[in-house]
């Protein structure tokens, strides 16, 4: 089972930077990110549009789009190996194979023209050259009718298809080469509600079957609540707070945490007012120094604009990257980085 | 399918009356008089009015539209007023030259400017990219029939490798007219290729291929290109519709012995039946060109079949 | 001129620009595009100014034999002279003109008779619009340059009927531009509210509707006339359009012909000034198209 004698986690990013540069600007899209995802658990990878959580899904894909996006630093280890130095060949057989990603809009997802029985035939064929035409068929139909889609309409084109069905193809594609890691990016955004429920419970259903690692880029509180096992929040092209999912929904500690848990109705009392964050997401071509969250927080402290905080640990992998902790609690980083 | 095409074979029925009820109305106002122009100056009008009666051109107009168009389905297009000859006969003998030299150059064209098109996306804003942009921006502004006295010039002049001129020295004859005619659709075919996979190259289905683990090249051959083919199509039809008309001036340019050669001849002579004849073969020629290409949407884009199925 | 143009780009206004300025700014931003401006610019007051550069009687129809077929040179004719001895430098001079003149006219024509019927399809829709757009069908369903010759066969050939073979062979294109255009717009609000409170028809058409479908018609506009220059050219090189001994680009490439072998400038050098015409329209028309609607690119 364990692969890499160093790592029992799927996917490890430490560090990652990431630029995209045109000829007006340099767009800072991923800074000094790091994140974990353990075998067989779902990170949520939450944050605001424009955080950078594609860029990181795509990074993990190796597929940033040339030549703008540059890949300036770090390192993401897949099964404890370090996919930033493969070449374009073993990139080709890691991606589908090790590692999958089911995209925002199924809509464009699919391409028009082809058939979505050829579609994920593909997938198939790409990975095992093996098998004979007739027999990638046959496993791709049986892909379709694990989403519950039937095989009779493997031959039909992606127009035929209802947004949701069109997820669900995406979703056989992406499953069909028993990937270890799924990165899943806003797979239910562009859906209905109703649809969205079916959607994330069978892609909780397909991941508990094949014991697969899933990275859920959303910026919906709910579904990281239903799906995920840990939470790391995204802010600005870094992890501003990591944790259980108990430890951030029980005790968000970060003012942007507590921010965005504070722009949602609450039920239990209606008369609360909704808290939004102030001001809006930095140019990431143009990052606040110190902190990047300062100009929004209400706690900002002259230390936060200068100096980029360091992670102040609370038990188990609850951190969170702050000066509020660095200082209040300088004693708890050590008391328990032995956990 | 079939039935979409049915629909679309019927529809070109008015069009074909329309158009040849059109080319009629309009040689009817061609001056002269046909019988005194087969009949000599030295006629006397006893004569002339003779012929006139029994060619039918004392009846009215329409009545002479609806008789040409009663022999017109019987196959029979009248006769020559210069040579007597049988217009149909003359016609199909001219046509398959015109025809295999469209199909030739439209061929070569299609085959070099795809790639072209395709690659100059891939490499966009490279060296390779930008001379193909150069070049067939001069393509498009390049006339034909200038573009044949000069390949004239340079290769059967100058080097002395091809004919001047004429259809009988076998696929030789073929090279010139050819590029002089497939030299403006290959830059237009190009150019059309190129911005539409610049396109569909940023598509997500792109990107969803390449995260299954195709190559590079699978994911732009395989995705990109299918779905850049439908515009290109498009331009690929009016490009040889146009080959149909462009084919009077370079043929006239190589003395090629198709049909456009035959119109100009026609028309100098005031032969208006065989004008009439060019002018049927051609537009059928053309819509069917077009036919052609809009059943090829179909096969290329399944949302357009489904709309017909 | 240029001068000016370039200054209003160096300083563009505060504040917001309207529509128009701000696709004038795009298109001064398109090096061709300029540069095809610049051409034609000087193309145009070429053949303005012909009659003062060149005495059209002496020296562009008078045929001078002992200085005939004289190759391009500095001292004397700088392109050479035909095979009349007149000077080719004057009859390109002087064929600018002639190739403007019936290409803007035919164009012109063709807008005016295609854009009225669009127009007319587009707006009131129904029986009317069913008819003219089948009529259209029928005329696109002939190549254009085979109408053109069509027409001129029948009404004979000399610069008029060219003009209006030409014409007539443009008409169904910009009747399906304005009418796509006029379909567009037609729905929109403005226009709802000045039928509302009862415009006229023709009010409506010509000061609501047209000016809002401006853009397209302008870009075809450029390029028909690129198309309508080369159809010139070819039906004079036919001997179908302008009649010798009046210069016309075409005419000169035909007559040129027949000393292809031995006097190839008189060949060579038409042709270029028909090609460099036609690819600065090309130009102008591309960037116009990326300058009016960028969504196009």
């Amino acid at each position: 089972m364990v692969i890499g004698s160093q790592s029992n986690n799927t996917l490890e990013i430490r560090d990652l930077v990431v630029e995209y540069r045109t000829r007006e600007r340099v767009v800072h899209a991923v800074n000094s990110l790091s994140l974990t995802v353990g075998r067989g658990q779902t990170l949520g990878l939450v944050g605001e549009t424009g955080a950078g959580k594609t860029t990181t899904g795509l990074a993990v894909m190796g597929l940033i789009p040339k030549p703008a996006g540059v890949v300036l630093g770090g390192a993401i280890l897949l099964n404890g190996e370090d996919v930033l130095h493969k070449s374009d060949r073993e990139m080709k057989q890691i991606r589908g194979k090790t590692v999958s990603m089911i995209f925002q809009d199924p809509m464009s997802s699919l391409n028009p023209v082809m058939s979505i029985e050829r579609q994920i035939s593909e997938a198939i064929r790409a990975h095992d050259r093996s098998l004979t035409r007739s027999q990638v068929l046959q496993k791709a139909h049986e892909m379709l009718e694990m989403v519950g889609i039937p095989r009779d309409r493997g031959s039909e084109y992606p127009h035929q298809f209802s947004g949701g069905m069109k997820q669900r193809v995406v979703i056989a594609m992406a499953l069909s080469c028993k990937p270890d890691l799924i990165i899943a990016d806003e797979p239910t955004t562009a859906l209905d509600v109703t649809i969205q429920a079916q959607v994330l419970g069978l892609m909780k259903d397909l991941k508990d079957q094949y014991r697969t690692s899933m990275v859920m880029i959303t910026h919906d509180l709910g579904i990281v609540a239903e799906t995920c096992d840990s939470v790391s929040v995204m802010y600005a092209g870094s992890i501003v707070e990591h944790g259980t999912l108990h430890d951030v929904f029980d005790d968000p500690l970060h003012p942007y945490t507590k921010g965005l848990f504070g722009s949602l109705p609450r039920l239990d009392d209606r008369r609360a007012k909704l808290q939004p964050i102030k001001g809006l997401m930095p140019d990431p071509s143009n990052l606040p120094t110190g902190c990047t969250f300062w100009p929004r927080c209400d706690h900002a402290k002259d230390v936060c604009r200068v100096e980029k905080p360091n992670p102040t640990y609370f038990g188990g992998e609850h951190f969170v990257n702050c000066h509020l902790f660095n200082e209040e609690i300088s004693g708890a980083r050590t008391v328990n980085m032995g956990d | 399918m079939i039935r979409y095409m049915i629909k679309r074979l019927l529809a070109m029925i008015p069009v074909l009356i329309g158009i040849t009820f059109l080319v009629f109305m309009i040689m009817q106002l061609a001056p002269g008089d046909p019988a005194r122009l087969i009949l000599g100056e030295n006629a006397s009008p006893e004569e002339v009015k003779e012929l006139r009666e029994q060619m039918g051109l004392e009846d009215p107009v329409l009545v002479q539209y609806f008789r040409y168009m009663v022999n017109l389905c019987k196959g029979d297009m009248g006769k020559s007023y210069i040579t007597n000859r049988l217009v149909a006969s003359e016609v199909a003998a001219r046509f398959p030259y015109t025809l295999k030299l469209a199909l030739v150059s439209a061929a070569v064209s299609i085959l070099i400017a795809i790639p072209l098109g395709i690659i100059a996306a891939v490499k966009q804003n490279t060296i390779f990219d930008n001379t193909c942009m150069v070049l067939s921006l001069v393509g498009i502004s390049m006339p034909a029939f200038w573009m044949a006295l000069m390949l004239v010039l340079v290769f059967s002049l100058r080097l002395g490798w091809l004919p001047v001129q004429g259809a009988n020295m076998g696929w030789r004859s073929y090279v010139l007219p050819s590029i002089a005619i497939g030299f403006m659709n290959m830059a237009a075919i190009a150019r059309t290729t190129r911005s539409s996979m610049l396109e569909t190259i940023r598509q997500d289905y792109v990107r969803t291929a390449k995260s299954k683990g195709i190559s590079n090249a699978s994911a732009i051959l395989g995705h990109a290109f299918p779905n850049a083919l439908i515009p290109t199509v498009t331009v690929v039809g009016v490009q040889l519709g146009g080959l149909i008309g462009g084919a009077v001036l370079t043929e006239t340019v190589f003395a090629w012995p198709g049909l456009g050669r035959l119109i100009v001849q026609s028309v100098n002579a005031r032969d208006v039946p065989m004008i009439l004849g060019c002018m049927v073969v051609m537009s059928v020629s053309f819509s069917v060109i077009n036919l052609v290409v809009d059943l090829l949407y179909g096969l290329l884009d399944p949302r357009v079949k489904s709309m017909y199925a | 001129m240029m001068k000016h143009l370039f200054r209003r780009r160096a300083e563009p206004e505060e504040g917001s620009m309207s529509l128009l300025q701000e696709s004038w700014m795009r298109l001064l931003s398109n090096k061709g595009a300029v540069a095809g401006m610049v051409f034609l610019t000087i193309l145009v007051l070429t053949a303005i100014c012909a009659d003062l550069i060149y005495d059209y009687e002496t020296e562009v129809i008078m045929q001078d034999i002992p200085s005939r077929l004289q190759p391009p040179s500095l001292k004397g004719h700088l392109l050479g002279t035909d095979e009349y001895g007149r000077d080719l430098l004057a009859r390109l001079v002087h064929g600018s003109r002639m190739s403007l003149v019936v290409s803007f006219s035919s164009v012109v024509l063709a807008l005016a008779v295609g854009g009225t019927l669009g127009a007319m399809a587009g707006y009131f829709g129904g029986v009317i619009d069913n008819i003219i757009m089948r009529l259209t069908d029928v005329l696109l369903a002939i190549p254009m340059t085979l109408f053109a010759i069509v027409i001129v066969a029948a009404l004979g050939a000399n610069t008029t009927n060219l003009t209006l073979a030409l014409g007539a062979s443009s008409i169904p294109i910009f009747a399906r531009v304005v009418r796509a255009s006029v379909l567009t717009v037609r729905q929109a609000e403005y226009v709802e509210a000045a039928r509302s409170i009862g415009a006229k028809h023709g009010t409506v058409i010509l000061r609501h509707i047209l000016p809002n479908c401006i853009g397209p018609i302008i870009v075809q506009f450029t390029l028909r006339i690129a198309q309508a220059i080369y159809n010139t050219a070819a039906l004079s090189f036919l001997g179908m359009g302008v009649q010798p001994p009046a210069p016309e680009w075409g005419g000169l490439l035909a007559s040129g012909r027949t000393y292809i072998r031995d006097y190839s400038y008189l060949s060579i050098i038409p042709g270029l000034a028909i090609m460099s015409t036609i690819l600065a329209l090309n130009l102008l028309g591309d960037g116009l198209r990326d300058a009016l609607d960028p969504r196009l690119k």
